[in-house]
């Protein structure tokens, strides 16, 4: 039940997190995962065989668009940013979740955990 | 150094196309390699390290399903592969299914593809010829309307002068010829051509050279062009045969030509031995303008209806030019196609509906097997789809499933279609050749064609209504049943329709065949064999001659022991007719007209036992010299002399394979009538002559004898001791040829048999399968019926009248569709009705009784149920 939930839990709020770290500029996937990993806490990671289809799924529905960019003295990257469609998708997914959040919060009384 | 890039390439193995599987594999690597070194220096022991990247790379084996599925949305194709092993593994699991499955269609498919075979041979493979489309048949049309495919040479000239529609005009007939001097006399099917036959259809000679003008016209040049097998059986493929002169007719010929090894002119079912030039032969009647013995082949210019009417105006300025001869007659074109092969296309037309219909019911059959499998699968669907398929992708997994059933058994269906095709051109009516159906591209295509049709047949009912109900039903109960129910009903309602079509047919064919077989000959062909003769002209030129011959031979065959009686006749019973015009005389008629005629010896009657009903048969003393004497049958002489006695009255024969010398006979009898053109074909007026009063050439021997085919030596041997260069062969006993007439119909009527038999058998294993289903899927509606008080005998009386009015829809559909078809088969029928009601009646009855035969058994199961058990178990 709980590996359900956490499952659950992690493929809903990957799409607005993914999205929230391209948000200002384009990142490699790498980046992204390890952002993401480092300002929860450590509380939402990925991984790798999950993470990275979740992203091609992204770009399919273009949401997100990957290129392969090479910089000086640097292996070639593969770097992801947010299409105009994107941010659409993020500010409805953001307004969303602080609906379902803020009620959450005040039925369950939750706190958030400093 | 650890090689990331094939750590990620094994595990991805190959879940995404080639370009973009290597893009993944880089960035995937990359990765690996940032998360290796951070770890790294966070402190972690290489091993640690190594081991928690590759557990997270691909916990379980996901990541090629992952990236697969993600991958996969691209094409509705991709995961096809995965179906297929899927379809595989299930049907392995299930070997039962599988061949029964497997089996079913190749019967179906194999079916299909041999008569497709044989239905291309004849109807739309192109003729091996130049441009086929445009080569047209030119045929007249009598005065009465009735069609006619061959003219006369003289017309032909004309038509050959005159048009402008056409771009080159030839004419051609079948005919025989002896060949003696290589080896035993022998008599060899050859075609007579005008020079324009090859250059218009576009085909040379192999070696040498085609006819030249002179060597077509009457005392030109001799010549003859061997076809490719007469060079190869008798001249061992000498290269140097051109120039070499064999004896044709009693007169040297030289060999200008050898045609090609492919090259046939399906103008008759057997193979043509060689050519002769039209123009050359000597037959008085050849050069008659009523003398209808050539056909005529052109190659179109502009359209039909330009060459029709072009033909229809020269038609009336030659009637306005002979009048005697033309009058009333008009002329048109036909396709080349539908000349030769015209005759065939009913029957194979026939059969292809009967094994289409076969192929359906294996379809139904296989459609509701597959509904019951799949239903029981349905909670398997429901999680997948609750587990995100989609729906397309279910429909897709059945689909695969039925398709994979049908590609197997479309490639045994294709196996054994090469052995049904040798069968069934056999039986294969008119001119269609066994060597010509094949099993080339054509038929590759269509095999596959088929397979995909019978495979989504199968699969689309099935993959559409489970997948319909999937998420909803999984874990409640079957609210999905009674659609289900309904569509298997309308299956098994189709197979009973199917089967109602084909037994129909198969009942109608064969008692049409056994009212024929009833009909009497008017003869009694049992113990008589038959000899052809053929007097080459050159040898035999005059009447006294060939009477000289056939004494002799009449003489010598009545010798051999075991011989009962023997008789000549022109022409003998089913081989052929000729029809002269005859007036009667004291008669005013304006235009003569026709009755069959035949010229027998004394013996005739005798031999093959025809009736007399009034006055005297030939005997010895009608010779060349004495009275001219003449036997009419009973519907001459009810046609022309109703209720006056004929015998003594005098007609007026003119005989047209001799110069149309006209004779005036006394009429000395009257027989009974001789279904001389088959059993199916009414008699006719017919006149008889003494064979010695008009010798032909073409007399056969009748022989009456116990001893049959074992006598045909002995008669050689007679024949060869008068003329040692005369060919004696191709003999054959009556009965056997009469029978064959009527093999069409008998193999028509047999194979529809079979094909119906088969046809119920599967309609009833499908009823049986299908009713055992709908039982258990009944089973608690049952039990709680038998809780509340139903008996076992109102169960039983449940599930079969369940049974009972599927059955009956299915007989009502497939009445319909026997009225509908009941045009196609009327011409074929012999004195029975395709609407015959009793036939109809019982065929339904008999069908409604097995349907309920076999569904007995599963009602019997239903009607045993324990209510408390199966209660319990829910």
């Amino acid at each position: 039940m709980a590996d359900t939930f956490d499952a659950a839990v992690r493929r809903g709020s990957a799409e607005i997190l993914i999205l929230s770290m391209i948000e200002e500029r384009a990142r490699h996937g790498y980046d992204i995962a390890r952002r993401i990993e480092e300002q929860s806490g450590g509380v939402v990671c990925f991984n790798i065989a999950s993470f990275y289809p979740l992203l091609y799924q992204l770009e399919r529905r273009g949401v997100i668009k990957g290129r392969w960019v090479e910089r000086d003295g640097q292996r070639r990257r593969r770097y992801y940013r947010i299409t105009p469609a994107g941010r659409a998708v993020l500010e409805s997914q953001r307004s969303k979740w602080n609906d379902f959040l803020g009620a959450l919060s005040k039925m369950a009384r939750l706190r958030p955990s400093r | 150094m650890i090689d990331w890039r094939e750590e990620v390439r094994r595990r991805l193995k190959a879940s995404a196309p080639a370009g973009r599987q290597e893009e993944i594999v880089d960035e995937l690597a990359q990765d690996l390699e940032l998360r290796y070194e951070a770890m790294r220096e966070r402190g972690m022991a290489h091993d640690e390290a190594y081991r928690a990247l590759l557990a997270s790379l691909d916990p379980g084996g996901v990541l090629s399903r992952n990236v697969a599925r993600v991958e996969g949305t691209a094409s509705p194709f991709s995961g096809i592969a995965r179906d297929v092993r899927l379809a595989w593994r299930v049907l392995s699991c299930e070997p039962g299914f599988a061949i029964v499955g497997i089996m079913t269609l190749a019967i179906g498919i194999g079916a299909n593809l041999a008569i497709f075979s044989l239905a291309y041979a004849a109807l739309w493979r192109p003729l091996p010829f130049v441009s086929p489309g445009e080569l047209v048949e030119i045929h007249e049309r009598r005065p009465n309307g009735a069609p006619a495919t061959y003219t006369s040479l003289p017309n032909f000239k004309d038509w050959q002068a005159a048009t402008r529609s056409f771009d080159g005009m030839a004419a051609y007939t079948d005919s025989g010829a002896t060949l003696t001097g290589v080896g035993d006399p022998v008599r060899l099917a050859a075609i007579q051509i005008s020079t324009g036959v090859l250059p218009l259809i576009g085909v040379e000679p192999m070696l040498g050279r085609n006819f030249t003008e002179d060597e077509d016209r009457l005392q030109g040049a001799p010549a003859v062009i061997l076809s490719h097998h007469l060079w190869q059986e008798r001249f061992g493929a000498d290269r140097t045969v051109l120039g070499r002169t064999i004896t044709i007719e009693g007169e040297p010929r030289p060999i200008v030509g050898v045609m090609g090894p492919g090259f046939h002119f399906p103008i008759r079912p057997e193979p043509v031995d060689l050519y002769l030039p039209i123009g050359r032969d000597p037959f008085p009647l050849m050069q008659l303008r009523d003398g209808r013995l050539i056909k005529v082949i052109a190659r179109l210019r502009g359209s039909v209806e330009q060459a029709n009417a072009e033909m229809a105006s020269l038609a009336n300025r030659l009637a306005a030019a002979y009048p005697d001869t033309n009058t009333g007659w008009s002329a048109f074109v036909v396709p080349l196609r539908d000349d030769w092969f015209g005759s065939a296309r009913q029957g194979i037309l026939l059969l292809f509906g009967a094994v289409a219909f076969v192929l359906l019911i294996a379809c139904a059959n296989l459609a509701s097997l597959m509904m019951a499998r799949s239903e029981i699968r349905r909670r398997d669907m429901a999680v997948r789809r609750a587990l995100g398929a989609s729906r397309f992708q279910l429909v897709r997994q059945i689909l695969v499933q039925s398709l994979v059933i049908a590609a197997a058994g479309g490639i045994a269906g294709a196996v054994l279609s090469t052995w049904l095709v040798d069968a069934a051109s056999a039986i294969a009516p008119g001119n269609v050749r066994a060597a010509d159906a094949g099993f080339g591209a054509v038929h590759s295509l269509t095999a596959i064609g088929v397979t995909l049709i019978a495979g989504l047949l199968i699969g689309i009912g099935p993959a559409w209504l489970t997948s319909r109900d999937a998420p909803l039903t999984a874990d409640r109960g079957t609210p999905g049943g009674a659609r289900h129910n309904r569509f298997l009903s309308v299956l098994l309602a189709a197979e009973v329709a199917a089967g109602i079509v084909l037994l129909a047919g198969a009942g109608l064919f064969t008692q049409s065949l056994s009212r024929l077989m009833a009909v009497n000959p008017g003869i009694d062909a049992s113990d008589v064999l038959v000899v052809p003769i053929e007097l080459p002209l050159n040898d035999y030129p005059d009447d006294a001659g060939r009477n000289r011959f056939y004494s002799a031979a009449l003489e010598g065959i009545a010798d051999i022991p075991g011989v009962t009686s023997v008789a000549t006749a022109f022409p003998v019973p089913l081989g052929g007719t000729v029809a002269f015009p005859f007036t009667i005389d004291g008669r005013v008629s304006d235009r003569p007209t026709g009755a069959y005629y035949r010229s027998v010896s004394a013996g005739y009657f005798t031999t093959l036992r025809v009736p007399v009903r009034r006055g005297r048969v030939f005997n010895d003393d009608d010779r060349a010299n004495s009275p001219q004497v003449a036997i009419i049958n009973e519907s001459m002489a009810s046609q022309y002399f109703g209720d006056a006695d004929p015998l003594g009255q005098r007609i007026t024969i003119v005989d047209r394979n001799a110069g149309d010398r006209r004779t005036s006979r006394e009429i000395v009898g009257v027989v009974g009538d001789v279904r001389h053109q088959g059993l199916d074909r009414p008699s006719g007026p017919e006149m008889y002559v003494p064979g010695s009063q008009a010798p032909s050439q073409w007399m056969s021997l009748a022989v009456r004898s116990a001893r049959g085919s074992e006598l045909v030596a002995a008669i050689a041997a007679t024949v060869h001791g008068i003329d040692p260069a005369l060919p004696v062969q191709g003999a054959y006993v009556l009965e056997e040829r009469i029978a064959r007439a009527a093999s069409p119909r008998i193999f028509s009527a047999r194979l529809l048999s079979a094909f119906a038999v088969a046809a119920v058998l599967l309609a009833l294993i499908g009823i049986a399968a299908t009713s055992a289903y709908i039982v258990a899927q009944r089973t608690p509606e049952i039990a709680v019926r038998m809780a509340v008080g139903a008996t076992s005998t109102t169960v039983l009386a449940m599930i079969l009248s369940g049974t009972f009015r599927v059955a009956v829809a299915g007989a009502v559909m497939g009445l319909l569709a026997s009225a509908g078809l009941s045009g196609a088969i009327r011409g074929m029928l012999f004195e029975i009705n395709p609407l015959d009601p009793l036939t109809l009646a019982l065929v339904t009855a008999a069908m409604i009784a097995l349907a309920l035969l076999a569904g007995l058994g599963p009602a019997r199961r239903a009607a045993a149920i324990d209510p408390v058990v199966s209660l319990r178990r829910d």
